[in-house]
């Protein structure tokens, strides 16, 4: 075990690369330093959801984050008909908007297929930022970032069906 | 199916209960360690924060805090042991002339004064011999403590072996702790893991600011309270101080006990009675940088016990547990008050009960 511990810390310090760089993937963490991705991590928890399995329930308290690692989500808003439902592919997030804004859910996430979840309580996530101010600052700038592009695009999507 | 299930869940229940009992005699060291990485976290996770290694950062802490109290030990403990002879050679000393010489001491000599004038206008009250009786019971109590310590040589060797366990277990949750929490969170069904993550994250930040304010007010209070004793000239001064910053973990009553160690020293020692005004002062000047400067940085928030559950329960750890449980039961019941509160008002956050 220790031994292969070293060969792990021998070969990132080789090639740069570290065994948390699975979390590179998701665009909210993609210019994270190694140390700042092994930091994060330890707030990390991996859920795996069936076909169809609630993930959260509408009125629930919004106390976890959720970054999409395989599969796919579905968001039902079951308080308004009119608004359409949200499906959220791999590797985008949901609930760090949400987080500031409101206390509860405001509808129900379902797991459209198998789909693997990375969860983080917001108060961890809370903590981190406050814990590591810099990293912290990247981590909202890049959510963000990613919030005001998709704002563009759905204004575009409006402006065209005008 | 369904018998299997239950087959399953009673061997489960067997095992879990084996486990109980076997390893029941460790708990007490267990809960040590706990409150022990509570401490210490912090600081090994603001050295991770800053590229240390967690391991390398656990063995920094720990040979810091070894260097911390091997410099208490040689600075302080000659003073300690100096005191602790003063005091046993204060009490062999009363005890010389057989067992009323308590009465040597200024204090009950001036009392003793005042009981013969009241028994000399009332002479059916017979106070002296009461009061005789009275020095007597304390004089014996006072010859006991030594033999009480040579009796109990089985829990002071019990004590020592908590010291060399603690840091060991210690070492292993300080190293571990995220990975045990990531492992018990990974058995969590999905259908209760939004709220166990909260639950456990709530608590874990409820017990643990509260026992590192604990520890931080114990040192605090404690120094501030020696320095204050020993510039007021105040005999046995640093024993007094650690005590008073022990007392200082209950609420309302503790700073009380705190002033009461030293102006019983004052007391007994046969200084002038304006220094007991002096150290009321002193201890007083000790409350209010607590209160006012250590208190908010260090806890941050107050402790929402009303004061007569304090009372209560200070008397019902004193009743069942003697010192010790006059001592932690209200830290212990605040822990377990607010794990309850955190408890209910987030089953019913998320429509449990």
């Amino acid at each position: 075990m220790p031994w292969n511990r070293f060969k792990l810390w021998f070969t990132s310090k080789l090639t740069g690369r570290s065994k948390y760089d699975y979390l590179r993937k998701f665009p909210i963490l993609n210019d994270f330093t190694n140390h700042e991705l092994f930091l994060f991590n330890q707030i990390v928890q991996e859920r795996r959801f069936k076909e169809g399995e609630l993930i959260y329930q509408e009125e629930f308290p919004l106390a976890v984050i959720y970054l999409i690692s395989e599969g796919a989500i579905e968001l039902k808003d079951n308080t308004d008909d009119q608004e359409p439902t949200v499906i959220l592919d791999k590797n985008q997030f949901l609930g760090i908007v949400d987080m500031y804004t409101e206390i509860r859910r405001k509808g129900d996430a379902i797991a459209l297929k198998n789909t693997k979840l990375l969860a983080i309580s917001h108060l961890d996530f809370d903590a981190f930022v406050r814990l590591n101010p810099h990293t912290g600052a990247k981590l909202l700038k890049n959510a963000c970032r990613i919030l005001s592009r998709r704002i563009i695009e759905l204004q575009n999507i409006r402006l065209d069906r005008q | 199916m369904k018998t299997t299930r239950w087959i399953f869940y009673l061997l489960f229940l067997a095992i879990l209960i084996a486990g109980f009992l076997f390893y029941s005699w460790i708990f007490k060291y267990l809960v040590l360690a706990v409150i022990f990485t509570y401490i210490l976290n912090p600081w090994v996770s603001w050295l991770e924060r800053h590229h240390l290694p967690r391991l390398l950062g656990i063995v920094f802490v720990y040979v810091g805090i070894g260097l911390v109290i091997a410099w208490g030990l040689i600075r302080f403990l000659p003073v300690l042991i100096e005191q602790s002879q003063n005091l046993l050679e204060f009490i062999k000393s009363s005890s010389v002339q057989g067992e009323i010489s308590l009465l040597q001491v200024p204090l009950f000599q001036s009392i003793l004064q005042q009981v013969d004038y009241l028994d000399s206008q009332v002479p059916i009250l017979m106070l002296h011999d009461r009061f005789i009786n009275f020095i007597t019971g304390l004089n014996k109590t006072m010859m006991d403590i030594p033999n009480l310590l040579m009796k109990n040589y089985q829990t002071i060797v019990g004590a020592v072996s908590v010291i060399a366990a603690v840091p060991l277990i210690g070492f292993f949750l300080l190293k571990d702790n995220i990975k045990f929490r990531k492992d018990f969170l990974k058995i969590i069904p999905n259908r209760y893991f939004e709220i166990v993550i909260i639950i456990l994250h709530k608590i874990d930040d409820v017990v643990g600011r509260y026992l590192r304010a604990m520890f931080y007010e114990i040192i605090i209070v404690g120094a501030l309270s020696s320095i204050v004793l020993t510039f007021l000239g105040v005999d046995y001064a640093i024993l007094i101080g650690f005590l008073a910053g022990l007392a200082n973990v209950i609420p309302y009553f503790g700073p009380i006990m705190g002033a009461l160690f030293a102006v019983t020293s004052v007391l007994l020692t046969g200084h002038p009675h304006i220094m007991i005004l002096y150290v009321i002062i002193g201890m007083y000047l000790v409350q209010v940088v607590d209160n006012n400067l250590v208190y908010p940085v260090v806890v941050g928030t107050s402790i929402e016990m009303h004061p007569l559950l304090v009372l209560l329960t200070v008397i019902a750890g004193g009743w069942v547990w003697g010192l010790m449980g006059m001592l932690f039961s209200v830290p212990i019941v605040y822990l377990i008050y607010s794990v309850t509160r955190v408890m209910y008002i987030n089953l019913k956050e998320f429509k449990m009960i």
